[in-house]
Order: C-alpha cells, then structure tokens, then sequence
C-alpha cells in the first residue's frame, strides 16, 4: 500500500517536471522560431546611403553614454576611447567614477587631458555626493564624474542627472561598443519618438577577439571553453528570447551594459533603483508598471543590430558570483512588482512576460535541480528503468542543444560575424557540450542565488577579473 | 482592408485595428513549428511504432531523431553559408579594383567600354556595387557619364528586375536609382514604385513598407525628381515621421531655398501645430531666415511649442531687432506663468535662445530673473545666457556665486568656466 502511494507521489512529481519541460521548451521554441521570421522582417541595419545621409542630418537626437566604472583602471582607457570614436554626429561620453579603489580617475584624466569642470545637474535623483567633474576639450564631450561610492545604479542615477542629451545609453565601462551602434539603436525611436522609451541591443562576447584602435577587429571565437559556453548562452538570450518578448512589447530586460532610455522617460520613472542588485531589469518592469497603470501607448524594444562586445568571465569562481547575483536580481525584480503577476491590468506584461519570468526564469534552476534529484532518486529505487530516465534525459539535454544551435544559427543569419566556418564549428560544439556538466553548475548557483534572493541577501558592484582586450596595434 | 458590404461592421471594425503583419509573423512560427512537429510524428507511426509498443517512448525516440537531423543540418547550414561568404568574399577583393580602375578610366575618358561589359557579363553583381560606390562619390558630369555608363551597360534594366525579389532588394534599387542623374533615374525610379505599389496592392492583407524604406524613396526621389514635383515630395517629407525626416534633412536643404520653399511655407503656417513644429524644427537646424510675416504670425501661434521655436528663429532673421519687443514678451510670459506651465517654460527657452545669440542687454534683469527659476534646466539655460550677455551678465553671474543660494551659485559658476574655456554654447543652451 505505502509503496503504491510513494510510486504515485513520485509519479505525480516526476510528471509535473516533465510537463513544466515540455511548457518551457514549447515557449522557448516559440520564441526562437518568432525571433527568425521577426529578424528576417526588420533586421535592416540602415544602408551606406542612409547611414551617410543619417550622419549628415541636423535632426538626429543628443545622446548621452553613461557609463558607470568600479575599478576599471585596465579597461576604460580603450572603452572610452573607443566610445568616443563612435559615429554619429551629436553625443557625448559621461564616465562615473563610482569611488575605484584603483587608478581609474588617475587614467582617466592622464589619457584625456581632463580639466576640472563646474558642470551641475540639471535631473533630480538623489545620489551620493559628487567629489569633482572633469571634462575633456575634445570636440566629443568627455565628461569624467568622480563621486562617493554607492553602486552601479548610483552611478548611472549621477550621469542622468549630469547628462544633457535627451536620450541616454547606459554602457558598461569594460565595453565595445561597434561604430554604428548608436546609429543603429536610435532606429525604433526616430521610427515612433511619441512612443518608444527603452530600446536594448545585443551584447556579444570579446574574450580572444583582436582589438584595433579600440574597436573589435577581428571576431574570435574564444580559445576557453567556459566563454564559448557563455558565447551561446548569450545569443540564445538576446536572439532567442528578447526578439520574441520584443515583437510582444513585453520586453521584461534590457542589459545594463547596453540600453537606450529617453531620459525624462527614466527621470519619469524615478531613475535606477540603488537598492536592488539587478537595477537593469528592476527599472524595465517599473516603466512597463507606471506606463501600463496610466494606459500610456509606449513600447519598449528590442533591436539585434547594434553591438556592444563585453569581456566574460573565464574563471568559474567569478562566474558563479555573477550568476548567483544575475538570479538575486531577477528574484528582487520580480518579487518587488509581483503586483503585476497574472494581473490583467497590465496586460501582456502581467498575463505573459511576468508568469513566464517568474515560472521559468526564477523557479526553473529549481524545478530543473528537482528533476535531477527525482531521476536519481528513480534510479536508485528502481522506481523507472534506466533506459527510460536516459531516454528523457536524452529527449531533454537534445532539445536544450537544438535551442542553442538555432540561437547560433539566427545570428550567422543576421548578424553573421565569425569570419570561418571553423568558428561556427566550435560554437556548435559548445552549445552541445554546455549540457554535459556546465548547465548543471549554473542551475546550482542558480539555486543558490534564487535561496539567497528569498532571504534579501543585497550586494554592491560584482568582482570582475579583467584580463584587458586583446590589442592589436597601436591605439591613439 | 475593403470588406464586402455583407460581412459584419463590427467584426470589420475589429479586424481593422488587427496588426496583421504580428499576426502573420505568429502564423509563420507556428507553421515552421508544425514543420518541425510532423516528422516526429510520421517517424512514430511508420517507424518506431513497430518495435517499441508505448506510445510515449516512440514519440520520445522519434523526437531525438528529428532533433539530431535538425543539429546536424543547421550545422551544415552554417558551415555552408560561411564558406559561400568566404567565396564571395575572396571573388569580390580579386574584381572589385579591376572594376573600380575601369570606372575610372571611363570616367577619365577613355574607351573602356569593351573591358566594362564583359565584367557586366561575368560579374554583374560587382559591378553594380563599384558603380553605385562611384556615383555616390561624384556629381555633375561625372554623375551623367556614369548613369549613361549604366543604360549601356543594362544594368539600370536589371535593377528595374531586381526592385521586384523582395523589400530588401527593392530598397537597394531605390537607392541607386536615387543615385542616378534626374534624367535617368527619375523615370526608371517612378517605374520601380508604380511596380512595386503593384505588387503591393494585389496582396490581400495590408503591406506596411518600412519607414526606412520610404525614406530611401523619398531621398531618391527627391534627388532625381522634375521641378513640377518637387514641391509635392517635400510636402511629404514634412508630413512623414521623424526617421524619414532626419534622413531627408540634407536632400531636403538643397531644395528648401527653391521648388521646396512653397512646401516649407504651406507647413509653417499651417493650423495644424505638429506640422508647424516640423517645419520650424528644421528652420531651425538649418539656421534658416523665413518670411517675417509668417514669423509674426508663428509668434502669434496658438501652440506654446510653436511659440518658443519660433522665438528661436528671430536671431536668423536679417531684421531681428524688430521682434525683440517679441522675445521680451516671451521673457516676462514664461516668467509670470512660473516652472508648473510646461508650455510656458517651451516659450521661455526659446525666448533665452534668442537672447543669447542676439545679444539683447535690455534682457538682463528678466534673464537675471530666470536663473533663480524652479526649473533646473531653465535656470541652467539663463546662466548661460548671462555668460553670454558681456560683462554685466557676468557681473551678474559673479554676484550670484557669492551671494546666491547653493544651486544658484553652482549653476553661475558652471557657466562662467564654460565661458573661460571657450566652450560657451551657442543660443545659451
């Protein structure tokens, strides 16, 4: 009798995780296939004759570039150098010094001849004291803020509140960005300006690729297996799922190392929020909140042109902070606006966006983590055959691979940036072999930061170990 | 959507407001989904099926296999494509300079047409590019000679062929075309669109054409287009959203002087304010004189946004003195209307711009009254204004540092650096 219950139990369990993978990979390949057909339609980078007539117009909007920098004294003389080489014709650079406990001020104003400034804020967030301003007399404004160490939310709320373009760009200050992003990423505004208020671009992996006066020369694909893993995950990220979540206008994230804001949309908005750790998604779901709530028409968007290369990490003990602080944020975004779930206020946002987050994204290391334990459990209790667990197991970790190499697949078709077919070869490898064992450790550390999202576990700037880009001659 | 005079007004109203091309989008996924899905399942009733008896594990053995034929084709896919990319890559720096240098023979004079068409021939697709690349770098009698190159050559007739394969490829045409001499490109430009308008038309769901794409046409034609139609392009160009507007802002320049000026004017005094801000948006870009019956109408204009861009433009005018009783107005209204009146603060921005450029000392003690405004963008701008003002605005600037509260002070002090530094900007802002 006992036995039959606990065979039911398990069954009952076992067929819950088996369902709750058919849903999300169902969703996932929704998604993917969407983001295919959508990318095809509008992945239209502007032409030569456009972009020349674009650069050559007064009307294209200020924008200004945050970005925010903690101990960046390895990588922001190329970052800002490259940022301000970018072409378009009416932006400027604003670097916040979040209180670095290395030399990146000292770099900073040695490398751009920096003069002290008397610039004031004209935005109204409240932020931690500002010790100096520092402005380059280059033709492309360089603003350098040192403040009080308070964060990287903090940090960017400073810049928006220094910043005099009418659009803003949060970057990290470890990143490349590619010359005609910004071009690229003012697209859906000038197309819609009453309604557009964030767009995202796709974030892309620099690790091994060869830096040229401070701009990605050549696309490698990296010679460490765990930022090749990292390669994929991200083109399944920002291909995959955000094109889909995009055409939806329910757009949930957009990294905070690449993202155009209106600013007095974020202003509006009441600017990062310095007590959450995933500020960038935090500040996404709170537009999406306060637009939906007025009944405003606005879309927040997506576009895979624009790319912004940021350096990955290659130790796993870097990672699993990352990843640990990644899940804490998703959990404090979510739990802080679990209004929305399910509310049909909200619309799309509540009824999809929200669930899908909160079902998938937070408690799915968990499920999955349940899953394993069940099988194993199974195994040894020889509550299922072997071959079956392996048959499901097999039918589960393919269909994660088939996900993967279609991500890969989307961006040779679009973005199409690695230069042989013996890179897309070892990207096809890693997205097979990031199932047997890298997969497994991420869900860990998921688990482990889901747990520590539920206990409020805060935190401030992440440890990154910056390796530096791979120069390539000389850079002015 | 036209619905036949039987089918329910409700549902029509409903479906009108469908948008179609998402819903198409969905349709496609779902279907290429169930392209993927069938072959599991034909696998599971005519293979598999026959040696393992549980249903589940069929399908799930039926499954694997499809997704291990999906691995492997998008593997093969992308290997394929890249190395096809790596040919035609190789095949374009081998031709490309020979075509280039034989462009430029021609252009230089000399008789190259024999080595042009058998590089037409065996290579069309270089071709066109390295000629599109040249016309886009020329103009006047080089631009002739090389769109005459192109009729001989036949390859105004395949781009004609080529607008028809698709949006992307309808867009390229249009661009070149665009690049063509009115006289040649202008016919051939309004044939690609009356065929491509066609195609459109006879497609039962509404096709949107994207914005960037009707901005190429606009720019093309405008480039290529007889006096009798410009005025009506740029008509279209002011009434268009901001993206094409931007990228017509330079083609449209050229004409705003000539046959584009009747469009400007009808727009400037236009009832409608977002038509009018456009127009004075790009007056203003251009640093462009307009007529001063119509500034004085602008001046009078019901919109506050219309207002303080019109205030913008009177430093531009040859007559700017005569309206300075006009910014002064602007001055004391946004002042007396306080920082809440957001249409009030647009005039009085303007009102500041104007200042600064003209200089206009009789504004002092209103600007002087700005600078302690509630808005901190406004009173940013007023400083500025009074760097700007000699040496009385900064006496002013000064007196505020010393005696003025914090935001005060800091604002005063920003503004007179930037004067020391050079770096004042221009219209205060």
């Amino acid at each position: 009798m006992l036995d039959i219950l606990v065979h039911r139990i398990y069954f009952f369990f076992e067929g819950g995780v088996i369902l709750y993978v058919m849903v999300i990979n169902t969703i996932y390949l929704l998604l993917t296939v969407l983001a295919y057909f959508s990318l095809r339609k509008h992945h239209t980078p502007f032409s030569e004759v456009q972009r020349d007539a674009l650069l050559a117009s007064p009307l294209l909007p200020r924008i200004s570039l945050i970005a925010p920098a903690y101990n960046e004294a390895a990588t922001c003389k190329e970052s800002v150098g490259n940022m301000l080489r970018l072409n378009y014709p009416n932006f400027e650079v604003v670097l916040v010094n979040d209180g670095s406990k290395d030399e990146t001020l000292k770099v900073m104003i040695e490398e751009f001849r920096l003069f002290k400034s008397a610039r004031v804020p004209t935005g109204s967030l409240v932020t931690k004291p500002i010790r100096r301003v520092y402005e380059s007399t280059d033709p492309v404004r360089l603003v350098v803020i040192d403040k009080v160490n308070g964060g990287k939310a903090d940090a960017i709320n400073t810049g928006l509140n220094l910043a005099t373009g009418e659009l803003v760009m949060v970057v990290d200050s470890d990143c490349l960005i590619d010359r005609d992003a910004l071009l690229n990423m003012v697209k859906p505004y000038l197309e819609d300006p009453e309604r557009v208020i964030a767009v995202g671009g796709t974030v892309r992996v620099v690790n091994d690729c060869d830096v040229e006066h401070g701009a990605v020369s050549t696309i490698r694909v990296s010679s460490s297996h765990i930022a090749n893993f990292q390669a994929v995950e991200y083109a399944r990220a920002f291909l995959g799922g955000r094109v889909g979540f995009s055409l939806m206008n329910c757009l949930l994230i957009i990294s905070g190392a690449f993202g155009l804001f209106r600013r007095d949309a974020v202003l509006e908005a009441g600017g990062f929020d310095p007590d959450t750790i995933g500020e960038d998604m935090e500040l996404v779901v709170r537009m999406h909140r306060i637009w939906r709530a007025r009944q405003q028409d606005y879309r927040i968007v997506y576009v895979a042109a624009p790319v912004c290369w940021t350096e990955v990490p290659q130790s796993m003990k870097i990672l699993h902070r990352q990843r640990k602080r990644w899940q804490r944020g998703t959990v404090e975004s979510l739990w802080r606006h679990r209004e929305m779930l399910g509310n049909p206020k909200f619309g799309l946002v509540g009824m999809f966006a929200f669930p899908y987050f909160a079902l998938f994204e937070m408690l799915g290391p968990a499920v999955e983590l349940l899953g394993y334990g069940l099988t194993a459990m199974g195994l040894v209790f020889s509550i299922i055959a072997p071959p079956i667990a392996i048959l499901f197991f097999s039918v589960s970790v393919t269909f994660g691979i088939v996900l993967s190499t279609t991500a890969v697949v989307l961006e040779e078709f679009t973005v199409r940036r690695y230069p042989s077919w013996k890179h897309s070869f070892r990207l096809f490898f890693a997205a097979i072999a990031e199932n047997f064992g890298f997969r497994q450790i991420l869900t860990w550390w998921r688990v482990q930061g889901l747990i520590e999202g539920i206990k409020g576990k805060k935190g401030g700037w992440g440890d990154m170990e910056r390796r530096g880009f791979r120069v390539v001659g000389k850079t002015s | 959507m036209i619905f036949p005079s039987w089918f329910p007004r409700r549902v029509a109203i409903a479906l009108e407001g469908v948008d179609w091309d998402r819903v198409l989008l969905f349709a496609r996924a779902l279907l290429a989904i169930a392209f993927f899905l069938y072959p599991v399942w034909w696998i599971h009733v005519h293979v598999v099926s026959a040696t393992v008896p549980q249903a589940p594990l069929s399908l799930a053995i039926s499954f694997l296999g499809v997704q291990f034929a999906v691995i492997v084709a998008e593997l093969l896919a992308s290997c394929v494509v890249k190395k096809m990319d790596e040919v035609r890559g190789r095949r374009s720096r081998r031709w490309r300079p020979l075509i280039r240098r034989s462009l430029a023979a021609h252009l230089a004079g000399q008789n190259v047409s024999a080595e042009l068409n058998i590089f037409r021939k065996h290579r069309p697709r270089e071709t066109e590019i390295c000629l599109a690349e040249m016309l886009a770098a020329v103009n006047g009698q080089a631009r002739q000679r090389l769109s005459e190159l192109a009729v001989s050559l036949h390859l105004v007739e395949r781009w004609e062929k080529h607008a028809t394969r698709g949006r992307q490829e309808l867009r390229e045409v249009i661009e070149w075309l665009g690049l063509l001499s009115p006289a040649i490109g202008g016919p051939a430009l309004v044939r690609v669109l009356k065929a491509a308008s066609a195609t459109f038309e006879s497609r039962w769901l509404p096709k949107r054409t994207l914005p960037a794409t009707v901005a190429s046409t606009l720019c093309s034609r405008i480039r290529v287009a007889g006096e009798a139609e410009l005025n009506q392009i740029c008509h279209e160009i002011l009434a268009a959203p901001l993206l094409v507007r931007t990228m017509a802002a330079s083609d449209l320049r050229v004409q705003a002087d000539g046959s584009g000026a009747a469009a400007i004017s009808r727009a400037l005094s236009s009832a409608d304010p977002g038509r009018a801000t456009v127009a004075l948006q790009l007056a203003e870009a251009w640093r462009r004189t307009i007529d001063a019956p119509a500034l004085a109408a602008l001046l009078r204009h019901k919109s506050s946004v219309v207002r303080g861009l019109a205030l913008k433009l009177i430093p531009f005018q040859g007559v700017a003195a005569a309206f300075e009783a006009e910014v002064l107005a602007g001055l004391q209204t946004g002042l007396r209307a306080g920082a809440d009146d957001a249409g009030a603060q647009e005039v009085l921005a303007g009102a500041l711009s104007a200042v600064a450029r003209l200089r206009l000392m009789r504004a002092l003690p209103l600007v002087g009254q700005c600078a302690s405004s509630a808005n901190a963008s406004l009173a940013r701008q007023a400083c500025f204004t009074l760097a700007a003002l000699g040496e009385e605005g900064q006496a002013l600037l000064e007196s505020k540092i010393h005696s003025g509260p914090h935001q005060q002070a800091a604002r005063a002090a920003e503004s007179l650096m930037s004067l020391r530094a050079g770096r004042l900007p221009a219209g205060g802002i």
